[in-house]
């Protein structure tokens, strides 16, 4: 399942919208459905926090292959951003010292086991693949 | 869809999907508090870093004139957020 996502806050909506239709169509249970949407709105929103001079509509795409969902995010990007290799989150950290935001990458980070990151002819493609439990509830 | 009311016996109930989309109107009543509250999660049914953060802003503000946020009701996929992001180390949760 594949769609382009205007490249705003409000179009968050949108991203969840499709991602309960890709649930829906392959049954997937409340705790995947929940990681899914997380991991979607972090990296939609740190696209456009962090991306700004990009013009392009964002892709996502989501594919389930034998027990493994896949999901791919393709956005034009001016310069290479590898969310894989950013700094790690202290989450040992005292109140004091915990920094307000940064969280959502630690979040993806933590709730994935493999994301890949590719950068060609001004587009980034991040994959991130997350072993599922089981299918069906 | 996301809710968020205070109590008159001061209890902040939260409802819904905390995600990007409602940091504002949390914010106007998270900015509001000002001595210790529970937060009850019980009709809450996502939240996304920007819902936590709107709790970690808080939770510092209140901590440096000696009150807290309590949170209370957590679901067991919001609990899990909350232990993979360290916050059960800054709050208290029943």
């Amino acid at each position: 399942m594949k769609s382009q996502f205007k490249r705003n806050t409000e179009s968050l909506n949108s991203v969840f919208d499709f991602a309960t239709s890709f649930i829906q169509e392959h049954q997937l249970d409340n705790e995947t459905a929940f990681t899914l949407e997380l991991i979607l709105e972090e990296i939609f929103t740190n696209i456009l926090k962090y991306n700004k001079e990009g013009k392009s509509d964002i892709g996502i795409e989501l594919l389930l292959d034998d027990k493994t969902l896949l999901m791919h995010i393709i956005d034009e990007c001016a310069y290479p951003f590898d969310v894989s290799a950013t700094k790690k989150y202290d989450t040992s950290a005292s109140l004091a010292n915990r920094p307000i935001g940064k969280l959502g990458l630690h979040l993806v980070k933590t709730l994935t086991d493999q994301i890949s990151y590719d950068y060609q002819a001004g587009y980034s493609k991040l994959t991130i693949k997350k072993r599922l439990k089981e299918l069906h509830v | 869809m996301f809710d968020i009311k205070m109590t008159p016996d001061k209890v902040i109930l939260l409802s819904g999907r905390f995600d990007s989309l409602q940091t504002e109107k949390a914010i106007e009543i998270f900015g509001s508090v000002r001595e210790t509250v529970t937060v009850d999660f019980t009709q809450l049914d996502y939240i996304s870093s920007a819902g936590l953060s709107v709790l970690l802003a808080t939770q510092k503000r209140l901590r440096n004139n000696g009150q807290q946020l309590k949170l209370t009701g957590m679901n067991q996929h919001i609990r899990e957020i909350f232990n993979y992001a360290g916050f059960d180390m800054i709050f208290e949760i029943n």
